[in-house]
């Protein structure tokens, strides 16, 4: 790939164009020698918005959860984060980040899987496609509303167990509580994994399977020795992406529970409100904490990745 | 074909153990993702008894297996003149459609929220069905006005997201192959960073009294709450422009126009922009579709925007939350809607695997 590049850039080089600018070859930077001025323009704005807005905050929040008010170096903050309340809002959010990304990730697959390779109608599988860009997308506030019309305490499918016979809020279940986020959260969790495993699919070759059964191959041990293995690396990427997009995600919690559920990004937004803890140096500590496990589990991935890859060659 | 005692118990013991230790993997986890924080030591120490009994139980299966096996083919004669009987059964097990009943209870999950919010958002008023909510939404001004605000902040967001990524891409593509990784890194910043991290950030960074003071002035802020945006919007944009830059031949289309006697610009504008259109507007549709509901940036930037009218209609009212959900998702699907309909429209041929 950046071979191909790299032959277009040299290509390039040798063409006589009008523009050559009068000075030529100015270039401050060794590891683009040879590039004009105008080139180098336009990556400027990018990079420039890149440490602006992603960098620089991220870094911010970052130094700021090791100072006090004061500016000077403090651990106090970070000792913060292990009070009870605070210990309790980052555990319910890895559960229900993990909860959701994991059956979303089982889930997902098995839908892929079926509508892929299970021989079902072709307008099935785009229809299916469609609907999981629009369902992945429907996070947030509208997703909220969504499932408290349906299983909150007036919802449909609530009043219509009742009138079956079974109290299902009785029967212990609620909305504002682990299982009742953890499928909300599915909503939009599973749609993703299919969106991005569905490709991955498709890469497993026809010939692998023709191949597995000349062998004497099960489906089973198709799936056990080729077909997994494959999707493998995928599989957990996609894991990873599901956590940190579970985790991060503020609307569906606050709309669905309000201050009811300790989540961390509840705690982390009330606290940018100031309705509660008022403490700026703790609220860096929180973004912190949310910013090492999430890279955490992108840390895995990318370890893994590039072992897959290796293989893969 | 018979084999001895140790080896039935070894093939036996590697078997259970396997079954075994991927049941403690689901015991462990499922015991750990549904309890709290203070319930963990308790739940440990059930951890440690179920692999107790699961490996008492593989000890005593292997030792057994033997005997088991013996049993087994002892009474083979009886369950060859049994066999005829169930195994239809199990033909029947696996001629089940499989694929048909995972699709139809998918499919379940994901209609009955829908329809159980439309018959809610119908049912405004007692006994009858009625669009009532949806025109108590619609005649609302304050809909009228954070709907159109979050429309115009999503256009500006495809606008300055345009101009930054589509030079970006094309340079790195044509000249700058080095900087890939640190682009592809970058764009991948706002999935691993979460959002509200970074507007907690920019509220530290652009407040009044330092040095690009934006949460000062209305205008400022809109422009931050923009600029947000497109960080959101960044892997999406990104990913879209350079699938479009893929499909044609960004090399002999800028040689061409070189030759021609364009400049940098020109080319950028005349030549490239218009054959990566498609991808191009596939990218805003989807940035639109995540900007115009979004909650937590606007409302920590105190923006009046689609999002926090939503969030405060939700606090306040009992119907009209069902009917906006309805509204989103409409829109949601029509701008997922767009970009399959561009899709057909993008260049087929061409097409580089690179």
């Amino acid at each position: 790939m950046s071979n191909n590049d790299a032959n277009t850039a040299s290509l390039m080089a040798r063409v006589p164009g009008p523009v050559q600018p009068g000075p030529g070859r100015f270039s401050p930077l060794g590891f683009i020698a040879g590039i004009r001025p105008t080139e180098l323009l336009a990556v400027v704005p990018f990079i420039l918005f890149a440490v602006l807005f992603l960098i620089a905050p991220t870094f911010y929040v970052v130094v700021s959860a090791f100072l006090d008010r004061a500016g000077n170096f403090t651990l106090a903050n970070i000792a913060g984060l292990f009070s009870e309340q605070i210990r309790a809002s980052f555990w319910i959010s890895i559960r229900v980040s993990a909860t959701s990304a994991i059956l979303g990730a089982i889930l997902g697959l098995l839908i892929a899987l079926a509508i892929l390779r299970g021989r079902l109608p072709s307008w099935i599988r785009s229809t299916v496609m469609t609907f999981s860009g629009v369902a992945s997308n429907f996070a947030g506030i509208p997703l909220a509303f969504a499932f408290l019309a349906t299983v909150g305490r007036l919802g449909l499918i609530t009043v219509l167990l009742k009138f079956l016979g079974l109290d299902i809020y009785r029967g212990g279940f609620n909305l504002l509580s682990f299982w009742g986020l953890t499928l909300t959260y599915l909503y939009f969790q599973i749609p993703l994994m299919i969106l991005i495993i569905a490709p991955a699919i498709d890469g497993l070759k026809k010939e692998w399977s023709e191949a597995a059964s000349t062998l004497g191959a099960s489906t089973w041990q198709f799936w056990r020795y080729v077909g997994l293995p494959v999707l493998w690396p995928n599989l957990l990427g996609t894991l990873s992406l599901l956590f940190a997009n579970a985790f991060g995600a503020v609307a569906t919690a606050y709309a669905l529970t309000g201050m009811s559920i300790n989540m961390v990004t509840i705690q982390l937004y009330a606290q940018i409100r100031g309705d509660a803890l008022g403490d700026p140096g703790l609220g860096a500590a929180l973004a912190l904490g949310m910013i090492v496990i999430t890279a955490f589990a992108n840390v895995i991935y990318l370890v893994v990745r590039a072992r897959a890859e290796r293989w893969l060659k | 074909m018979t084999r001895s005692p140790t080896a039935i118990m070894a093939s036996t013991f590697r078997l259970t153990l396997g079954l075994a230790v991927a049941l403690l993997v689901v015991d462990a986890l499922f015991r750990l993702l549904t309890s709290n924080l203070d319930a963990i030591p308790g739940q440990l120490s059930a951890l440690l008894w179920d692999i107790a009994y699961v490996g008492i139980a593989a000890v005593a299966l292997s030792i057994l297996s033997p005997l088991l096996t013996a049993a087994w083919q002892a009474l083979q004669p009886t369950a060859q003149s049994l066999w005829a009987a169930p195994l239809p059964i199990r033909r029947g097990f696996s001629r089940i459609p499989w694929p048909w009943v995972v699709f139809l209870i998918g499919a379940a999950y994901f209609i009955i929220p829908l329809a159980a919010t439309v018959d809610f958002s119908l049912k405004i008023r007692r006994g009858t069905y009625s669009l009532d909510a949806y025109t108590s939404v619609f005649s609302d001004p304050r809909f009228q006005a954070t709907f159109t605000y979050s429309l115009l902040v999503g256009l500006a967001t495809i606008v300055v997201g345009i101009l930054i990524v589509v030079p970006a891409a094309y340079i790195v593509r044509l000249r700058l192959p080095g900087l890939r990784p640190f682009i592809e890194f970058v764009t991948l910043l706002p999935l691993i960073i979460p959002a509200i991290v970074l507007v907690f950030g920019y509220i530290r960074l652009f407040n009044t009294s330092s040095v690009l003071p934006l949460t000062g002035s209305a205008i400022g802020t809109n422009l931050l709450l923009i600029l947000a945006y497109v960080a959101l919007a960044l892997p999406y944009m990104y990913r879209a422009v350079d699938t479009g830059l893929r499909t044609i031949d960004v090399g002999t289309l800028t040689e061409a126009a070189t030759i021609l006697g364009a400049n940098q610009f020109t080319i950028l504008a005349r030549v490239i922009f218009p054959n990566i259109i498609v991808a191009v507007l596939s990218g805003a549709f989807l940035s639109l579709a995540i900007v115009i509901g979004e909650f937590t940036i606007a409302s920590l930037l105190n923006r009046p925007a689609f999002g926090p009218y939503m969030q405060n209609i939700g606090a306040n009212r009992a119907y009209e939350p069902a009917a906006l959900s309805i509204i989103s998702f409409v829109f949601t699907w029509l701008a997922m809607g767009m970009i399959q309909l561009l899709a057909r429209f993008a260049p087929k041929t061409s097409a580089r695997t690179d």
